[in-house]
């Protein structure tokens, strides 16, 4: 299966879209199962930012009016054919024989593995998918990136994988100080999001396992890359 | 003609598959007497024999044309024949002698249609040669064709008469000699005008019932009068002057003259199609004055269209060549006569046309072209004042739409806009939502950074207008939509539900537009803090004139982009040691007011926006306004928040953001102190015990506050060990109180499952300060509280989800001992 996994995207509060690039890859929607946005700090909020995403991958009709332009109407007729799901925090999803655990950045306040070990083993998890932390706005996950707080991260610890997806559009964090490398309008960490790709046991006793993929965008270069980790189930 | 009417087709079918027969038979006949050679004479006799099938007037169009087609090509034999034997005869004069002959021998032909046709056949070959009195041959083929005004049999002879001379009339215009164009010109222009007069004649024959036979009869025959136009195209020797003085104003008259629409329709397509395209706008005057005079329901928007179409790739094709755009005007002037002239003239067609103008417009880079399209706009408004309808005004929405096809979309910004903004006004509120979507999609769509405050005025000027817009835009469109029932009363079931409905799908609305809005403040940029600042409070400023709606949708928008100045802000004055306290304040204080505005109506999202500011402030040392942030915090919390969920998880985050006040703590812990009383103190007072045990271990950690060390970053491989974090604030023996009060409330909880499930989650926290080496979480008080979860299992049974996260974190802690000794002495049973 194929699990989109995205955060952060504060949109529209600091910025206006997805980056096109990662809009036109996340509209193939023949060839992902699932979307999944990680949740915010408050579930309230979740289902906004669940609208909001529709509307950025073009599943909601944008109502032109009833004559509305037909380069417009291609987009949005399918909708639901793709599956967003806004988990709620601490949410156990299984795929394929692996358990994933989504938390919220309402349960990482410390930028500290110690934290997500403990809640990987309450969730009893394999993989646990963890949004940059709210407030501080650094990586959930305790480290830094390239310098940039925010950004994506995994790692294996203790037979878990822990995935941070980075912010999907990368837009701005108030009161990080990373922000202010540009005084330009430019965004300050790079936009990212994550593809997994889960195989399930296999009959000849291969263990599931999960293939993950993280896009980064260089704000710079406008490219795309794609950093790959593997992860067998224990 | 008449006779045609009382014959089935049945019978029209056997009557042409005779004549089909006698024509093949006959041609075989003149094929064996030419092949023969001496017997000319005889061919003749059999080219008249299958010549006189086409006199029938029983067949239609169709059918006649099957028979044309295997006569034309009998008579092409023959005509090659003709050439041949000329040629053999190598003599010129002696060829020239032959034909003239020939063609005084044919007049002799009993019947007119076999007679002209060969008279035809042989007049073009004559043409061909130099000694021929061409223009005699020419004047008197067309005379001679007048014979015959059936209008059927006259297309077909005159289509004859000018595929026949075709390459004739090709190849001597291309001569230089003007003399012989013109006579080429006028011979064509007069072939043309007979025919369409034979053509519009049909129209009026046989019974007026047969009319729309008549029509369809009269569409298949429309291109034998076309071709004359098409030749008129192909004469490389056609300049602008001959074509604006002699072929256009010729061919025009005869169009408007003969009043018929299917003629008008057809030809001036013809025209716009078939003649190169700088012929098309030098003579666009011409054309356009003769569009004025057709006929009533001549579509005269079709024309236009495929008019601007056709200029419209000629412009892209040669963007280099057509740089000169003057002949817009002529556009404008026509569509002010058209006015003028037809009060009445659609609405919608207008708007079509005031459309494709704009478009054509759009695509010259000009200086001069906004102005065009400005008084485009003033058009359209001049029209819809004319009407009476109100309802007319929705028609005009094409034509603002047109801005979508600005090439260069900032121009939008720039342009004289008045009229535009006046016929702006004058649209339903729907209208005005759409053409603001459409404005703002254009700018994300291009990037286009809105730096300036005239930038600024000119779009939320619209915005202002729909989606913004105080006093509910939908309340009268409501009211028109409610179904009367039978009595003139409102129906309440029907309209209840369609009023929920209709309501749902507003919201909806507003908030998609509303969204737009804040997109669009994302856009709104400039470097200089001072202009941005400004930008910022100008939009503050339009919102507050703004319905309530979108200022609580698009408030925090607006409350990031002060926080991002803020940042800016101090960045700046970073580089230049000096913070500009006062005017930070300031900003600070109009997000306060701001976020004061929604919270009613988003109590979440404002306390949110308070906490994301505390952060702010704090990072910039401004710690009395952190303090009030919280308060702020704390008062909408205690106020607004009431679902025990989202008390819950609005105090987590409070708590989580606590911890992150490094400057607060720092410079001014008491303070600080008051804060985190005050959040602990919330969490007691939680509706759902489980809550208020969970809420109050994770206050323990503000009593024990680490910053990761600033300067020593590196590489953070193995993450916890490397970073030396610096202690903030570290209470050991507020931390064991706090775990212990969530363990005493835990194991008062009547459902021992989440009692357990609470244990072990303190057990999990217990260990994270017990790695990080609080004194007060000993190993005792560990080994005490896996006695606890043990003895729990045992009383209350293992159940699944429970048991196997304790463990889970009993595997956790044997793990830790290889790494950290003291583990060993953590009892693990």
């Amino acid at each position: 299966m194929l699990i989109v996994v995205l955060s952060d995207l504060r949109i529209p509060t600091s910025t206006a879209s997805l980056p096109p690039q990662f809009a036109a890859l996340l509209k193939q929607k023949s060839r992902i199962d699932k979307v999944l946005l990680l949740g915010d700090s408050i579930t309230e909020l979740n289902n906004k930012s669940k609208l909001i995403l529709k509307l950025e991958l073009g599943l909601v009709n944008e109502d032109k009016g009833e004559d509305g332009d037909e380069e417009e109407k291609e987009e949005g007729t399918s909708d639901e054919l793709l599956d967003i799901i806004s988990p709620i925090p601490n949410s156990v999803i299984k795929i394929d024989g692996l358990s994933i655990g989504c938390c919220s950045s309402l349960h990482v306040p410390r930028g500290d593995p110690l934290t997500l070990l403990s809640i990987s083993r309450q969730l009893n998890v394999d993989i646990l998918l963890v949004p940059p932390s709210g407030p501080i706005g650094k990586s959930a996950m305790g480290g830094t990136i390239g310098g940039i707080n925010g950004g994506s991260e995994a790692y294996t610890l203790d037979d878990t994988l822990f995935v941070c997806p980075g912010s999907a559009t990368g837009a701005f964090i108030p009161g990080n100080d990373n922000n202010n490398n540009d005084s330009d309008n430019k965004e300050t960490r790079p936009p990212s999001f994550c593809l997994l790709e889960t195989i399930p046991e296999g009959p000849d006793n291969t263990l599931a396992q999960c293939t993950l993929y993280i896009y980064t965008l260089d704000p710079n270069t406008n490219q795309v890359s794609i950093d790959k980790l593997s992860y067998t189930k224990k | 003609m008449s006779k045609q009417s009382s014959i089935t087709p049945q019978e029209q079918q056997k009557l042409l598959d005779n004549s089909i027969s006698i024509i093949k038979s006959e041609i075989y006949q003149m094929r064996k007497c030419l092949d023969n050679k001496h017997k000319l004479m005889d061919a003749l006799k059999h080219a008249s024999n299958f010549l006189n099938e086409l006199r029938t007037s029983s067949l239609n169009p169709k059918q006649y044309y099957e028979l044309y087609i295997l006569i034309y090509d009998g008579l092409n034999y023959l005509t090659l024949y003709l050439k041949d034997n000329g040629n053999n005869n190598n003599n010129n004069k002696s060829n020239t002698n032959y034909l003239i002959d020939l063609y005084e021998l044919i007049q002799y032909a009993g019947n007119i249609i076999p007679r002209l046709y060969l008279m035809i056949t042989i007049g073009s070959i004559y043409l061909n040669n130099k000694d021929a009195p061409i223009n005699e041959v020419m004047n008197d083929m067309l005379e001679m064709c007048k014979g015959v005004q059936n209008p059927i049999r006259g297309l077909f002879l005159r289509y004859y008469l000018i595929q026949r001379t075709k390459n004739y009339l090709i190849n001597s215009a291309s001569s230089n000699d003007d003399k012989t164009t013109d006579n080429i010109i006028n011979f064509i222009i007069n072939n043309f005008i007979e025919m369409n007069k034979l053509w519009v004649r049909l129209q009026f024959q046989g019974h007026s019932s047969e009319r729309e036979k008549r029509i369809i009869e009269r569409n298949e025959l429309k291109i034998l009068v076309g071709s004359n136009l098409v030749i008129l195209s192909q004469l490389d020797s056609i300049n602008l002057k001959k074509y604006n003085e002699l072929i256009l104003p010729e061919i025009l008259k005869q169009i408007i003259n003969c009043n018929d629409s299917i003629a008008q329709n057809y030809l001036l397509d013809v025209i716009i199609q078939i003649f190169p395209d700088n012929f098309q706008i030098s003579s666009l005057k011409i054309f356009l004055n003769s569009l004025l005079m057709v006929n009533m329901n001549v579509n005269i928007t079709l024309l236009i269209n495929s008019l601007i179409d056709r200029l419209i790739h000629y412009k892209l094709r040669n963007n280099d060549i057509l740089n000169d755009n003057s002949f817009l005007n002529e556009f404008i002037k026509f569509i002010k006569k058209l006015n003028e002239m037809n009060v009445e003239f659609s609405i919608n067609d207008y708007c079509l046309i005031l459309n494709e103008i704009l478009k054509l417009s759009l695509i010259f880079n000009n200086d001069d072209n906004y102005e065009i399209i400005n008084l485009i706009y003033q058009l359209s408004i001049e029209k819809y004042e004319l009407s009476k309808d109100k309802k007319d005004s929705d028609k005009f929405k094409i034509i603002l739409k047109s801005i979508k096809n600005f090439k260069n979309f900032q121009d939008f910004l720039k342009i004289n806009d008045e009229n535009y903004f006046k016929l702006f006004n004058l649209q339903s509120m729907k209208v005005k939502n759409e053409i603001s979507n459409i404005i703002i999609n254009k700018i994300i769509e291009n990037n286009i950074i809105i730096e300036n405050e005239d930038e600024l005025d000119r779009v939320f000027k619209y915005f202002n207008k729909s989606i913004l817009f105080k006093d509910g835009v939908l309340s009268n469109e409501h009211i028109s939509d409610t179904k009367l029932d039978l009595f003139g009363e409102i129906n309440n079931k029907t309209t209840k539900l369609s009023l929920d409905d209709n309501d749902k799908s507003q919201k909806d609305m507003k908030f998609k537009n509303n969204l737009k809005i804040s997109k669009f403040i994302n856009f709104v940029y400039n470097k200089d803090i001072n202009i941005q600042r400004k930008l910022l409070e100008k939009i503050e400023n339009y919102l507050s004139n703004g319905n309530e709606e979108c200022q609580i949708d698009i408030i925090p928008t607006l409350i990031y982009k002060y926080m991002k100045l803020l940042t800016d802000m101090k960045s700046i004055s970073n580089e230049e040691e000096n913070i500009d306290v006062k005017e930070m304040n300031k900003i600070f204080n109009k997000i306060s007011k701001l976020i004061e505005i929604i919270k009613e109506a988003e109590p979440i999202e404002a306390i949110r926006l308070n906490l994301d500011n505390a952060i702010l402030s704090n990072s910039i040392n401004l710690n009395n306004i952190t303090y009030e942030y919280f308060i702020e915090t704390f008062i909408i919390y205690e106020e607004l928040i009431i679902e025990n969920k989202i008390q819950y998880e609005s105090l987590i985050i409070i708590i989580n953001t606590l911890m992150s006040m490094d400057n607060m703590i720092i410079n001014d812990i008491e303070e600080f102190d008051k804060l985190i009383l005050k959040a602990t103190l919330y969490g007691s007072r939680l509706m759902k015990k489980s809550d208020q045990c969970r809420a109050i271990y994770k206050s323990s950690h503000l009593w024990w506050i680490n910053k990761d060390s600033e300067e020593g970053e590196g590489d953070d491989d193995e993450g916890e060990e490397d970073t030396t974090p610096i202690t903030l604030k570290r209470d050991d023996k507020r931390v064991l109180e706090c775990l212990q009060k969530s363990l005493r409330i835990a194991d008062s909880i009547s459902d021992r499952n989440i009692a357990i499930e609470l244990f072990i989650e303190i057990l999990n926290e217990s260990v994270y300060y017990f790695i990080h080496g609080i004194e007060s979480v000993s190993i005792r008080y560990l080994n005490g509280l896996i006695e606890l979860i043990s003895n729990s299992f045992k009383e209350n049974g293992r159940s699944e989800i429970q048991y196997g996260y304790y463990e889970r974190t009993l595997k956790y802690i044997k793990a830790q001992r290889p790494i950290d000794s003291r583990f060993f002495d953590i009892v693990t049973v």
